[in-house]
């Protein structure tokens, strides 16, 4: 059985979590850590092994402010999705938007046109 | 290719004109049918403009740029071609210029309106940008007016990537050629279009959210700065905002008043009609003296619980005093919208002058000093400290 994934936020990297039970990987917070690439690397590395094996993942994020790395992070972890998505994985996207902050539905837009797995906008307040 | 083409037909029509130019003012006068020089001058200058409207449009840094320098260059030419039509002080018979004030005065009123065409050649790309900022920030403030979460699209689409456009004409060239490597490079080149799409997608959504926290920083200095009831400076910034006036009243030894308006009885209009209708006294306060005729240099703040400072900068006593007294007679006069009740709320105010190494504090003391001699003198008054 794989291993889950747990790691708490601090003040520059969100918190990741997954919960087994309703198949969804969480990532909630603020994404500027020191090496984003170090940070993600084994988050990466877990969604790889789960997609292997899995036949569903929801990814929930709510992340309101990300570095450039931490973007091509996010692009990697989608791209991980999207192929798992080609295998016949249900994949999924939660993407958690300020309403107070009119950029953010616009930046979630982005991220929405580089995957063709289902991708839903939600507001976050 | 055809950019280049069009610039360097520019660059022609330009030094044509330029040549143009020059010979006339080498002319000897009366050699020369101005009028129609100016036509023709006027013409190619149009024609200059609808080149480079083109220009910017098929090789400008961004589509945006490129149509708003085209739609620059169609607003442009009607002002152009006016020339033609408006009488130049020259005598149709003899050619001679005349010297008849009332022409001038036309082709000068005439230079003065159309500066902006006859001496500049377009709008640079960085003040289209800003031009189409404040659009898009103007678009922006209505949609949160209306409480809409979605800003403005912005320009998503770059000119063709170099690597690309070369890439394809490789990879169509070997479909053509029946090459056996034709499937493997198309993937290479799949991969490389989508690497670049990356790429921009990654720095326009970093340059997203570098802006969005730059507006963040902007949202936070304001709060720093301001009280949260009334709108106005609070204390810190009044304080900052006094140390800078008064610094340079005492450096170019000029004169600088501050009034010191405290309400009168404010805990007994807390008391009787409730928190929330002292608070509209408040902001009634600051709407009376916002609209007690202060001038743009003037400034003042919420520097207490009910206590307001306002900075007089290049004025003496006597015309702060009077200042005061308006301000004092208006709050008197000013209903404050209390539902249920007529309340109208006094102040008293002191009033000091800027003296030679006076400090904030000093200064301030000296108000409130007067301001104190304005409340046992009965209070909804105004007195001149020193």
């Amino acid at each position: 059985m794989l291993e889950t994934i747990d790691i708490k936020a601090t003040y520059a990297s969100p918190a990741i979590r997954f919960e087994p039970q309703s198949k969804t990987l969480h990532i909630a917070g603020e994404s500027y850590p020191e090496n984003s690439f170090d940070f993600y690397a084994p988050v990466l590395k877990w969604l790889k092994a789960y997609l292997q094996q899995a036949d569903e993942l929801v990814l929930d994020i709510a992340v309101t402010y990300m570095n450039s790395s931490s973007t091509k992070c996010t692009f990697d972890i989608m791209d991980a999705m999207e192929d798992a998505f080609s295998r016949g994985v249900k994949t999924s996207i939660v993407w958690r938007y300020n309403r107070q902050n009119p950029r953010s539905y616009e930046m979630a837009e982005d991220f929405r046109e580089e995957v063709t797995f289902p991708f839903e906008k939600e507001a976050l307040n | 290719m055809e950019t280049v083409a069009t610039i360097e037909e520019c660059r022609l029509g330009h030094a044509e004109t330029l040549q143009r130019a020059a010979a006339i003012l080498a002319a000897a006068p009366g050699s020369i049918d101005l009028a129609t020089e100016y036509r023709i001058l006027a013409e190619g200058y149009r024609r200059l403009c609808h080149l480079l409207g083109e220009a910017a449009a098929a090789g400008g840094p961004g589509r945006t740029d490129g149509d708003a320098a085209t739609a620059a260059g169609e607003t442009a030419a009607p002002a152009v071609e006016a020339p033609g039509r408006m009488p130049l002080p020259l005598c149709m018979v003899c050619h001679k210029i005349h010297t008849d004030d009332k022409e001038w005065i036309g082709v000068e009123a005439f230079f003065a309106r159309h500066a902006d065409i006859l001496f500049s050649h377009g709008i640079c790309p960085d003040c289209v940008k800003q031009t189409y900022g404040r659009l898009g920030e103007q678009i922006l403030a209505r949609q949160n007016s209306l409480g809409e979460a979605h800003a403005p699209s912005r320009p998503k689409e770059r000119a063709a990537d170099d690597s690309l456009v070369q890439m394809r004409s490789v990879v169509e060239r070997a479909i053509r050629e029946n090459n056996p490597l034709a499937s493997e490079v198309e993937k290479f080149f799949k991969r490389q279009a989508k690497l670049v799409r990356r790429f921009d997608k990654i720095v326009a959504l970093s340059d997203s959210y570098q802006l969005q926290l730059r507006e963040f920083n902007l949202r936070l200095e304001l709060m720093a700065h301001t009280d949260p009831l009334t709108g106005v400076n609070n204390r810190g910034y009044f304080m900052e905002l006094l140390n800078v006036e008064l610094s340079r009243a005492i450096r170019h030894q000029r004169v600088l008043s501050v009034l010191l308006l405290d309400l009168d009885h404010f805990k007994s209009v807390n008391d009787t009609h409730g928190h929330a209708a002292g608070d509209e006294a408040l902001r009634s306060v600051t709407r009376v003296i916002q609209a007690s005729g202060l001038r743009k240099t003037d400034f003042f703040g919420r520097i207490g619980g009910e206590e307001f400072a306002i900075v007089l900068p290049e004025t003496g006593l006597k015309s702060a005093a009077e200042v005061a007294e308006r301000v004092r007679a208006n709050l008197e006069n000013a209903e404050i919208p209390v539902p249920g009740a007529r309340l109208r709320v006094t102040a008293s105010i002191g009033v000091s002058q800027c003296q030679a190494g006076d400090t904030e504090d000093s200064l301030l003391q000296r108000a409130d000093h007067a301001m104190y001699l304005a409340k046992n003198g009965g209070r909804n008054r105004v007195c001149l400290g020193a």
